[in-house]
């Protein structure tokens, strides 16, 4: 049921992250500097309200501007949150598509100021800005240096 | 904290409340590892006509501050879903709580 809530295009996000893994996956979409990132909202997502859980909005939020600095980096490698401001504009319903776009105000050689919209139904029901730290590569296992350059396609 | 508050008001016979969080706001200071343990801690901060600010402290297993959060929680009409003032009991109640030195009812 929730397959038909993903919209056209998206593929799976794949992280290395087991936490998301327990809300995810989490589908994006990527569009030129811009990249898309958002999630079919299930039961599983529900606070005892029968809305989405404040915790998962802002999960999701988090996800959306820590990919969204790695796409505009250029490294797909985890942007650790140092702080993270959210407002809850309204509740978000079950059954239907979540999604969010950050838009990168400013990068420095450590950091990538972010903020994003989550939109649900067509409503906005979360705003949020973020500081992530961009990661060195020089830390990055070898291994996996090359694997994780570039942006997402 | 809610729990704390509700079983306080709920002691006394109070009338009970909803809240629901309308503003995070968290500084991650440093990272927590696995294996180990978090610990949260929370008091109340300040009380206003709908809305009460929340202070929490994370902490690591060497009790180390990992990141601290504002959470400002805004007094919830269930039936209508619109933010309400707080009853003059339920905000006195609070006000206490927020007074008091350790954040604990007295």
């Amino acid at each position: 049921m929730t397959d038909k809530l993903i919209p056209e295009g998206f593929r799976t996000l794949n992280v290395t992250d087991d936490f998301v893994g327990l809300i995810g996956p989490l589908w994006f979409k990527a569009e030129g500097e811009r990249l898309r990132v958002g999630l079919p909202l299930e039961p599983r997502h529900g606070n005892p309200m029968g809305w989405a859980h404040g915790g998962l909005l802002v999960t999701v939020a988090d996800m959306v501007m820590g990919a969204g600095s790695a796409h505009v980096t250029g490294i797909r490698w985890p942007h650790p949150t140092i702080s993270l401001s959210t407002e809850f504009v309204r509740g978000a319903k079950l059954g239907q598509w979540l999604e969010g776009t950050a838009r990168i105000a400013r990068r420095t050689i450590n950091f990538c100021f972010c903020s994003c919209d989550l939109v649900c139904g067509g409503e906005i029901v979360l705003v949020a800005s973020g500081v992530f730290k961009v990661p060195d590569v020089g830390k990055i296992p070898e291994a996996m240096r090359s694997k994780v350059m570039g942006k997402w396609e | 904290m809610r729990q704390i508050v509700r079983r306080s008001l709920r002691a006394s016979g109070r009338p009970r409340f909803r809240v629901v969080v309308g503003r995070l706001e968290i500084d991650f200071k440093q990272q927590v590892f696995h294996p180990g343990h978090a610990t949260a801690g929370a008091r109340l901060l300040e009380v206003h006509e709908r809305k009460c600010v929340i202070g929490h402290g994370l902490f690591d297993g060497e009790s180390n501050c990992t990141a601290v959060l504002k959470a400002v929680m805004v007094s919830l009409n269930e039936e209508t879903r619109r933010s309400v003032p707080f009853d003059p009991v339920v905000r006195a109640a609070l006000e206490k709580f927020a007074a008091s030195q350790d954040g604990l009812p007295t």
